[in-house]
Formats: C-alpha cells, structure tokens, sequence
C-alpha cells in the first residue's frame, strides 16, 4: 500500500554547532549558569534569567528546534509567564484560542465543558500551536536578547561532576569535545534526561499499560477550535477518540489502542489511515487529508523526589513525566522554569542565600505530585488501567446524557495555576486568614483590568502588568494617596538593594499626580481582593502571592521579603 | 440528601474502582451487589431506591 505523507508546514532553520575559545580544552570562561536543553523549558529559564540580567549559555543537542508531534496546548498561566518574557506576540498571532469541549459517547453528547473564562482575562485559558511553533517563538525571543543569552546548538552534554562550588559538563560537538564549568546547572534535558541519568537519580511513580496511537493530519476544515472526545465512537467501536486543531490545518488526532492490539502494527500507516479516514466520515470532515506523522504514546506519572541536586537543578521533564491528559507536561515545565529563574537569579547576584532554591524544589515538587494526581485520574478514565475502571467508566459514560450528576467524571481536568499552599515563603498567615475574598498567599494573581498612569500617560493594561523581576507591593489606596511610611519606603529600597517595588492602586482617579499609579477604573479589583483602604498584597516575581494584610506596614513588608532573601531564618 | 461536590465524587470513584480492581473480576458481581444491598439499606427510602433501580436498568444492554 502506497500511502503519501505531507510535510508539516513549518521548516527549521539549521544552526551550526559553535565551540567556544578553548584553554586546555576547556572554554576558557566559566558561567554562572548552564542550560541544559533547548526546548520550551531550557528557553523559557534562560529568557527569565536574562530578564533578570543573567548571562545564561544554553545548550542544545540538536541542531534546530523540534520535530514531530509533542506539546500542542498551552494554558492561560503559561501564557502570562510567557508574557513576561516578551515572547507574547508569537503566541497570539499563531495560537488558536479555545475554551472548551465536548465529549460524546457512541452517538450521543454527553458533556460539554468550558474552562474559566470572563471579562477580567487578559488571556484565552488555552491556545494550541505545534511545539515547533512554540520553540521557534521563544526561540526568536532568544536571539533578540543575545547580549545575554548564548545558544550552543549540536553541543551533547556526555558528563556531569560537581562539587560544592559548580559543575563541570564535558560537551560534545562535531568539532571538539570540552569541558565547561558552571557555577549551576539547570537540567531540563527532558524525559531521558542524560543528565538525571548520570547521576544515577530515577523517576518514580507509576507507568500505565495503555497506549494511544498521536496522529496528526493535514486536513483543511473550519471546524472552531475545541477539545473533542469520542468514547466507543461507531468510527473505532471500543476505543477512546481525542480530536485537537493545531494551526495551518494540522489536526491532532489521539485514539486507544485496545487489549491485546500490538502497538508496532497498529502505527503502520496502512492500519493507522482506515480508522483516521472513518473518523474524519464519522465527524462529517470531507475534505482530502493526509498523514505527517504517526507514534505511540504511553502515559507516565513519575517525579524526582527532589529538583535541586547541589549545584544541579531539574525542570521540566527532566524532573518529572506527567501523562498528556489534561496538559501538564509543557505547561508544568514552563511553570518550573518561571518558579526557579527568579530564585537563581537573586542567588547568582548575591542578593538572597542559597537556600531559596530549596523552595524551587520543595514548592514544584508539591506541584508535580497536585499534576500527576489529576493527570492520573485522566489517565485512568482516559486509559482505564483494569476491567474495574473500564466497567466504571461504562457506567459514567451510559448514565452521563440522562443523569448530569455523574458528568463531572468525565472532564478533563485541564491544568489550571498551582496553588503553592504548603511553601515556606508563604508569610503572615494570620493577617491573610481575615480576608474572604482574593488569592490567598501561594496562590497566583486573579487578572483584572486597570488604568496604569506613567507620568501622567494613561493606558488600559491588566493587573499582571505590573509585576516586575523584583517583589511587588500591591498597595490599595480609596484616593491615591499612601501613607508617609511607604513613600520613605520607596525611596530607601534601592539605597540597601532590596528588590521590591511599591505599586499604588487607586479606587478612583487621585487628585495628586505621582510618577506612576494604576486605578480601579472598572471597580471589580477591590471588591476581588477583599481590598480596603491600606490594604497590601506582597507579590513574588513569579506572580504567586507571598503575603497580604488588611492594612500593610511598611515595616512587615520589608520584614516579609528580607526573611525570604536570607532563607536561613526560615529553616 | 446532601450530594457530592465533583472532587468527592472523584475520590469516590477512584476507591470503588480500586476496590474492586483488588477484588477481581470474578468477584466483582458479588462485590458490586454487596455494595448495592448496602447502599440501598443505607438510603433507606424505598421511592428513591426503586427509581435509582429503574435508571440503573435503562438501556444497560444497548
């Protein structure tokens, strides 16, 4: 059978491997930090590092960005994260938003679900773009921020040692092997990280039996962008259907294979093309379509126990492996990313002590294991590991159209911003626990529009605006004005190098000009944040809450932040 | 009757699934019945057990 494949509408610039200037074989510079792979991840933690000013080399095994089918779904936080980084516009000229989906079984809706989504979005809670896209884009942003940032493509890492100091990484090219010494390592290698490996760590968790063939197709429908599930449709009598829409009309396409299938036949494409072709009839596509890719996947929900090794530490999945239902695996190493770059950057510049990084793993390992919760029990309804979940979910998916009370079995459960319940920074509890409304600390920021005022400019923006790479102070005033202690504040802080930054939000249009405010002009802020008069938010760079009071000190504040920078008092 | 917010009804699931998992699939007939006398017994209101009976059996051979 002689079936025609099209090629995906994307080509990769090749880039050449460049070897630094060697002394002894070794690149004569050594770097505050290395990292290690240039995927989504290893980018997104360089971008951040830059942002704080942060020479970073990046190193990279291949020698362009990546092929085939991988990532397609990035959430609402990782595009705020993404933001940050100035790579925004990418993702929305290319992204498709989407809100929602239906789940069908047999014939017959039996869910409709959509994710939060209203006025106060900055964001679409999902866009889809291929991860080539996605790559290419950061990619882009990379290059534009050479003064900091230095790729080294088709450079492999094949060893790792390390001591109290630094690490050492001996990196291979096709022109000379060197080494490379480091001050700290970032691995996000990926799921066969060479680098986890190495040191001889191992993921734990578990592995599911069940595999699902990834198709995507090129296929030219204006079918809206939407998560699809069919379960036992008529097309594939048995089996579980995801349907994704990608940009430039690729389609993803996943189906379970079912007991006793061998996963090496079902992926031939003579197998793979009738039970592609009675979908696409089952859904009504009639338009000619062609193969780009096939594989096999199996889920995993397996972690590291800890991210920060020494001098060495893990994101992405390189530390962990979430299963896809439920999209966690990018956008979770993404989050990682954003968590750890603040925290390294304030070490390598001296300004807090090691031991924060300990809170990059303690607080994204508490992370991992909230993802890999929901992404199991997708996966168990997704992939049912026994006849016991499969006899189940028989029973949801029969009972689901007459009986809305078992339907929220069937979401799911797309990843949404991880709440940092348990972390160590989280600070004056008790001031927090008299607040009934707004995120409480360890949880992200809630979006909202405001009217940012820069020296008299106004312009419409939204709350995330106005984090920064420094703490922020989110400080609540009916009229603009702030109390005295807080304008002596603003003017110390750079005189001792203490990274915050006071934001005054005004509950309407203050009469005395400052430099820079930002009014509540739709009124929905304060009322979100259970703010008052005086009321103050402490945010981390990352955009997580770390402290809130009903009416702030400055005094408490400093006291908040310097706790964090020198982590020690907290142990 | 007080009903189970999704994330409960998730945890629930979850157990009756591993449970009988445990159980076996021989078994498992038994054990589903079991549970039904039980939670029958426990509803205690003939009405809602009898029409709980009827959706059970609705369509479940299609």
């Amino acid at each position: 059978m002689d079936i025609e494949f099209a090629a995906y509408p994307f080509v990769a610039a090749r880039h050449a491997a460049v070897v630094p200037p060697l002394t002894d074989c070794a690149d004569s510079k050594r770097r505050p930090v290395v990292v290690v792979g240039g995927g989504p991840v290893g980018m997104v933690t360089a971008l951040a590092l830059a942002n704080h000013g942060v020479p970073v080399v990046l190193i990279e095994a291949d020698d362009s960005v990546c092929f085939g089918s991988r990532a397609i779904c990035i959430s609402r936080r990782s595009l705020e994260i993404i933001e940050r980084l100035g790579a925004i516009d990418g993702f929305k000229r290319i992204g498709l938003p989407w809100t929602g989906g239906r789940s069908f079984y047999r014939d017959v809706e039996v869910l409709k679900f959509s994710m939060p989504q209203d006025e106060n979005q900055k964001h679409a809670p999902m866009v889809n773009l291929a991860q080539y896209h996605i790559e290419q884009i950061l990619l882009d942003q990379v290059e534009a921020r050479r003064d900091l940032i230095e790729v080294r493509w088709q450079s492999k890492v094949t060893a790792i040692e390390q001591d109290d100091q630094g690490a050492r990484l001996t990196l291979s090219t096709p022109h000379a092997s060197y080494q490379l010494d480091a001050d700290w390592v970032v691995a996000a290698d990926g799921g066969r990280s060479f680098i986890r490996e190495s040191m001889g760590l191992a993921l734990t968790g578990t592995s599911y039996e069940g595999r699902y063939v990834i198709v995507d197709i090129l296929l030219d429908s204006a079918r809206p962008a939407e998560r699809l599930a069919y379960f036992d449709p008529a097309c594939n009598r048995g089996s579980t259907v995801l349907v994704h829409k990608q940009p430039d009309n690729v389609w993803r396409i996943d189906y379970q294979l079912q007991d006793g299938e061998d996963p090496e036949e079902a992926v031939k494409p003579e197998n793979v093309m009738p039970r592609v072709e009675s979908l696409l009839a089952m859904m009504g596509e009639t338009s000619a379509w062609k193969p780009i890719w096939i594989t096999v996947y199996k889920a995993n929900a397996l972690t590291l126990e800890k991210y920060r090794h020494g001098r060495v530490l893990f994101a992405g999945d390189a530390a962990h492996l979430v299963p896809i239902f439920g999209v966690r695996g990018a956008n979770s190493g993404i989050d990682d990313a954003d968590n750890l770059a603040w925290k390294l950057a304030y070490v390598i510049k001296g300004v807090a002590s090691d031991a924060l990084l300990d809170s990059y793993s303690s607080e994204r390992v508490a992370a991992a294991h909230e993802n890999l919760s929901y992404g199991t029990k997708s996966t168990e309804f997704m992939a049912p590991p026994s006849f016991a979940f499969d006899l189940m979910r028989k029973a949801v998916l029969s009972l689901a159209a007459k009986h809305e009370g078992v339907r929220s079995l069937i979401n799911p459960r797309q990843t949404s911003a991880i709440v940092y319940t348990t972390s160590p920074l989280n600070a004056a509890l008790a001031h927090s626990a008299t607040f009934d409304a707004g995120p409480a600390p360890g949880a992200v920021l809630q979006e909202c529009p405001l009217t940012i005022v820069t020296n008299g400019n106004a312009s419409l923006g939204y709350l995330s605006d106005l984090l920064s790479s420094t703490f922020v102070l989110l400080l609540f005033s009916d009229d603009g004005t702030v109390n005295n202690e807080f304008m002596m504040l603003q003017e110390s802080l750079s005189c001792f190098d203490i990274p915050l930054r006071v934001e005054v939000i005004a509950g309407r249009s203050p009469a005395l000009q400052h430099a820079r405010v930002t009014i509540d002009h739709t009124g929905r802020l304060f009322p979100m944040y259970g703010a008052e008069n005086g009321t103050g938010y402490l945010v981390r760079p990352d955009g997580h809450v770390m402290a809130r009071w009903k009416r702030a000190r400055a005094e408490e504040v400093i006291e908040a932040v310097l706790r964090v920078i020198n982590l020690a008092l907290i142990h | 009757m007080p009903r189970l917010q999704p994330v409960e009804l998730d945890a629930v699931y979850t157990s009756l699934c591993k449970t009988m998992s445990r159980v076996g699939e021989p078994a498992s007939p038994l054990f589903l019945a079991r549970f039904a006398l039980l939670a029958m017994e426990r509803i205690g209101d003939i009405a809602v057990i009898e029409a709980l009976i009827a959706d059970a059996a609705e369509d479940v051979d299609a």
